[in-house]
């Protein structure tokens, strides 16, 4: 028996016809994606893990107008964005009395195990200037970085999800770079100099 | 090329997006400018920083809240999700909120789960505390949208 791979095309067809397992599968291959996309554009995870339930049920009633017209992936990043849109407009507008990210993103990356407490609070508070300085990106420039560079989208995947051009999606890009760059210079002088000492050590200079 | 232009494909350079610009023109530049090597490690360095935030999986709970949501026949278009409700209320009775706080250190948890968990002692915690109000909340909720089951949480 030949095992052919089940394409998305094929489960939203089953989705559409109403089979409850076929979507499922699709969450199970999505959730992990729209999730982090959340993590990334929201506040906190609670509003990250709100956001992703409300995404696929919004996405799976929407599920009768999708033509195929665009990829499934593509559809859903679209809809996950404009939601996390949608959130973060109307938190601000309530000025809310949500925790903050920060108080509630204490953990430490995997890679820190085992090393120092002092690397691990440095590598903490990198982690968190990262975070502010995205977060203060205006969305124009942070949709396409954060979909580029985290969600690891080409850039035609971007452009079509943000339903803009190639060249735009490269603008952008560029620009949010160039303003991280400046936000974050203390770290990336830091970030220069390990470099430069590992390359010394690995040349024996 | 020039340096600006140079600069202006450094990124799509490093992704490997060569489609927009010329790829070999632009090695040639790099060669022999080291103002935009320079700027081209920086960007490296860049992305480096960026990497080092961690990246989170979805709760387990995820799909599972999904799929029930959406196998209850009659599931309106704005779900009532749980873990949001749970909050909305316990916002909304700010009956006994001392209580509620001083149940555990809540937000100084090392991770998303640790801060999971602490959540669910402190609902537990808090029903004990107040568990009529908030039956009362969720049974008027149960009636109207018979989504949420305060049991589910309450035993944890
Ligand atoms: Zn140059």
């Amino acid at each position: 028996m030949i095992n052919l791979p089940v394409t998305d095309e094929l489960l939203v067809k089953k989705a559409q016809q109403g089979n409850l397992v076929a979507y499922g599968e699709l969450v199970e291959r999505y959730q992990h994606h729209v999730y982090s996309l959340g993590y990334k554009l929201l506040k906190s995870p609670h509003e990250a893990q709100d956001a992703a339930q409300e995404i696929f049920i919004r996405t799976h009633k929407a599920l009768p107008t999708f033509k195929g017209q665009s990829k499934f992936s593509t559809w859903l990043y679209r809809i996950a964005t404009n939601h996390c849109l949608d959130t973060l407009r109307r938190n601000q507008r309530e000025q809310n009395k949500n925790v903050d990210w920060n108080n509630n993103n204490n953990q430490i990356s995997t890679s820190d195990a085992g090393s120092q407490p002092e690397e691990a609070l440095l590598n903490k508070e990198k982690q968190q200037a990262v975070k502010r300085s995205l977060d203060a990106l205006p969305d124009k420039y942070r949709l396409p970085l954060i979909l580029h560079h985290y969600q690891e989208l080409s850039y035609r995947q971007t452009a079509e999800v943000l339903e803009i051009g190639e060249a735009a999606v490269a603008t952008r890009i560029h620009r949010a770079k160039q303003m991280l760059k400046e936000k974050l210079s203390g770290g990336v002088a830091d970030e220069l100099s390990r470099n430069k000492r590992k390359s010394e050590r690995l040349f024996g200079q | 090329m020039n340096c600006q232009e140079t600069r202006e494909n450094l990124n799509a350079y490093l992704a490997s997006e060569h489609q927009l610009f010329d790829k070999a023109k632009l090695e040639k530049h790099l060669d022999n400018c080291p103002q935009c090597q320079g700027e081209l490690e920086q960007l490296q360095a860049l992305n480096n920083m960026l990497n080092s935030l961690p990246n989170q999986g979805a709760p387990a709970s995820l799909k599972t809240d999904i799929l029930a949501t959406l196998s209850k026949p009659n599931s309106k278009s704005s779900p009532i999700n749980k873990g949001k409700l749970v909050r909305d209320l316990l916002a909304a009775a700010a009956v006994s909120l001392a209580i509620f706080w001083s149940g555990l250190p809540l937000f100084n948890g090392t991770d998303v789960d640790k801060v999971n968990q602490s959540f669910n002692k402190l609902a537990a915690n808090y029903t004990q505390a107040t568990g009529s109000i908030v039956n009362k909340t969720v049974n008027w909720v149960d009636k109207t949208n018979n989504k949420i089951h305060i049991k589910e949480w309450k035993i944890k």
